[in-house]
């Protein structure tokens, strides 16, 4: 079982080296610098999550607001424009900045380790300067509506400890034990807690969900700790819950945030793992 | 013996939502102000905004808050400034807590919505949105003009679905009459602005209208329903959810007019009791749930307070002096006027202003010459009842 692992760890120490110099000309410094060329998925023409691009930014970065972001790693910034979401899983109230206004600007990116989702046109792969929605919506055909390429530069925080919360719905029923209490977020409204999109750093040792499950010691016991990614390509989430096996068959995509539904309590604060 | 009794009354706009599902759009799903712009709309006290699906009303934001009237750099980092600036924002998000249902559907996207508004001084607005475009969400700068760069704000205005106490309210025995007038949905003044409208930019994208939403055929299917009344703690915006109001049976002419009602008054003495309106926008009713509520009364406990200016503020700059003042409850109130007070000419009327509470709650703001205190530096409100009685404010300095 060690020889396993160890030979798993190889594996993931290639191909995290592999993919990051394949997707980016990443120079790794002395102080881990990243630089990542990471593919924004166009969105749908209606609502849903095809093109939820949940992003994971280096805890180090130059930019400082959503605004900065948009300007700093080009995305479209006139109408029409991108969109920067962010969750606070203190309240698990949703902040959104359009690029290219003021108010994205003065938002600031998170601090606490979490992802952001950025949402945004394609372009189509006959017309780089025309503007679609997937799959092809906006482009004469055989154009189809492809996605947006940005670069990520940052450096990573090795001591910023993360802490997700017990995930709680909120709502106006009797919360569980250990969700906030009715009148938190409002009259009669207990607070939501614990809707924590994981900013996975780039050199991350997990390679799995379930190694991220290990590593940060989320719960692997019913219940457990769930983890999802979006595709943003297709919109599909993709579940793995701590402890089983489907954990283990579900690969970390780098750049991508990957959301931590912790069912038990606040989880002790951990340092992310990394090479 | 009939006692007025109206300690304030304070009109929101809102629809009742149905069953507190509270269970909210799972992914983020923006509602508000997104490109820098605002709604004019006078932000000096409580403003009440609501978005509901319109073809299900119980699919709503609620209770909570999702307007802005200054910025705070957390819920609140669009342009609302300051307080006091006329500049209101909605910036919220489908997915937040405390938000009943969800108006995307998985398979088909975003259902119309509607939001409503109304403003400290009274006024107000509606919005109604598409949620078809899957890059704008519920953005509300579809629905506002725009001229290929820059999203302009749009005004509140007069809010013709507001219930009128157009007389003094009584109480009997622990409960309380009064008459309620209610104007002709299907001819508001209310401003309606829609991602339909052209010169928005809804429009400059051409996605938000696949379903060719004509607002004023939406209106003429507007008809009343009866009147609804719900106990809730004074001073707030009341609880909208569906469950916590009940159906007094009193049917309000389809096209406005005039209902005597009544209801027992609370016994707390922080709760007060709120009277509704049901506004049938022609969709289906669901069992035991009220249609939308265009607008509510909250009537006050025991005690009498009449008509007054409130809060009065007054400041001198640039040879300008600016007055401002609310009310909380503006029964039997004629006028308000401002005067001027010096101990060697005594009161001086400077001017007089139309109250637009509707007989609730409403703040002001009136800016006048240094000139025309001729010297004086104390100004008070003066409350002129209908009835020819007086009301004054305390007086302030400036």
């Amino acid at each position: 079982m060690l020889k396993v692992r160890t030979a798993r760890l190889s594996v993931a120490v290639l191909a995290v080296a592999a993919i990051i110099v394949v997707a980016g000309s990443v120079a790794i410094a002395s102080n881990m610098g990243f630089k990542l060329n990471f593919a924004i998925q166009p969105t749908a023409s209606l609502i849903n999550a095809i093109g939820d691009n949940w992003t994971s930014i280096p805890y180090h970065n130059p930019y400082g607001t959503m605004g900065g972001l948009c300007s700093q790693i080009g995305l479209q910034s006139v109408i029409p424009r991108a969109r920067v979401t962010k969750v606070d899983q203190s309240t698990n109230a949703a902040t959104n900045g359009d690029c290219g206004t003021a108010a994205a600007n003065s938002i600031p990116l998170p601090l606490d380790g979490s992802a952001v989702r950025i949402r945004q046109r394609g372009v189509c792969s006959n017309s780089a300067t025309t503007f679609c929605n997937a799959p092809a919506v906006g482009c004469v055909s055989p154009g189809t509506c492809v996605a947006t390429s940005v670069i990520i530069v940052g450096s990573h925080d090795p001591v910023l400890p993360v802490a997700p919360k017990k995930f709680c719905a909120g709502g106006t029923g009797a919360p569980p034990a250990g969700c906030p209490a009715l009148g938190t977020c409002g009259a009669g409204i207990a607070c939501g807690t614990g809707e924590f999109w994981f900013e996975v750093p780039y050199h991350t040792t997990a390679v799995t969900m379930a190694d991220l499950c290990l590593s940060a010691g989320l719960t692997s016991t019913i219940p457990r700790t769930r983890l999802t990614r979006v595709r943003a390509l297709d919109g599909v989430a993709v579940n793995g819950d701590c402890g089983t096996a489907a954990a283990a068959a579900v690969n970390l995509v780098l750049g991508e945030g990957v959301r931590i539904h912790e069912t038990n309590a606040n989880k002790t604060p951990f340092v992310p793992a990394h090479f | 013996m009939r006692k007025a009794i109206l300690a304030s009354i304070f009109i929101v706009v809102a629809v009742l939502s149905g069953a507190p599902v509270y269970a909210s759009c799972g992914p983020p799903t923006a509602l508000g102000h997104l490109n820098d712009s605002y709604f004019i709309c006078g932000d000096s006290g409580p403003i009440v905004a609501y978005a509901y699906e319109l073809d299900a009303p119980s699919v709503g934001t609620g209770p909570i808050k999702i307007s802005c009237s200054a910025f705070d750099g957390v819920l609140c980092t669009g342009s609302s400034g300051v307080v006091g600036d006329n500049k209101v924002t909605i910036e919220s998000d489908w997915s937040n807590v405390g938000i009943s249902g969800c108006p995307v559907d998985p398979s088909t996207g975003g259902k119309r919505v509607m939001l409503v508004v109304q403003c400290a001084d009274g006024q107000g607005l509606m919005v109604s949105l598409s949620g078809h475009d899957g890059g704008l969400a519920y953005t509300i700068e579809a629905a506002q003009p725009f001229d290929g760069s820059v999203s302009s704000p749009v005004a509140a205005g007069p809010l013709s679905t507001r219930p009128k106490v157009t007389g003094s309210a009584a109480t009997s025995a622990g409960s309380v009459n009064l008459t309620l007038h209610f104007e002709n949905p299907k001819s508001p003044t209310t401003p309606f602005y829609s991602d339909c409208d052209a010169n928005t930019l809804g429009a400059f994208l051409g996605t938000t209208c696949p379903d060719a939403f004509d607002k004023n055929a939406f209106l003429t299917r507007a008809q009343y329903g009866n009147v609804w009344k719900s106990t809730q703690a004074c001073g707030n915006t009341p609880d909208p959810t569906a469950t916590k109001w009940t159906d007094t049976g009193v049917l309000i002419p389809a096209t406005g007019g005039d209902v005597a009602v009544s209801a027992l008054l609370p016994t707390a003495v922080t709760d007060c009791l709120y009277f509704g309106g049901e506004l049938n926008l022609g969709f289906p009713r669901v069992t035991g749930q009220p249609f939308g509520i265009a607008g509510t009364v909250q009537v006050g406990g025991q005690t009498v307070a009449p008509p007054k200016a409130d809060n009065l503020k007054a400041s001198s700059a640039a040879g300008k002096v600016t007055i401002s003042w609310s009310s909380t409850n503006e029964i039997g109130l004629g006028v308000f006027k401002v005067l001027a007070i010096s101990k060697s000419k005594g009161e001086l009327e400077l001017t007089s202003v139309s109250p637009r509470g509707n007989g609730g709650s409403a703040s002001y703001s009136v800016t006048l010459g240094m000139g025309d205190f001729k010297g004086a530096k104390t100004v008070i409100v003066r409350s002129i009842l209908t009835d020819g009685s007086k009301v004054d404010s305390a007086a302030v300095n400036f």
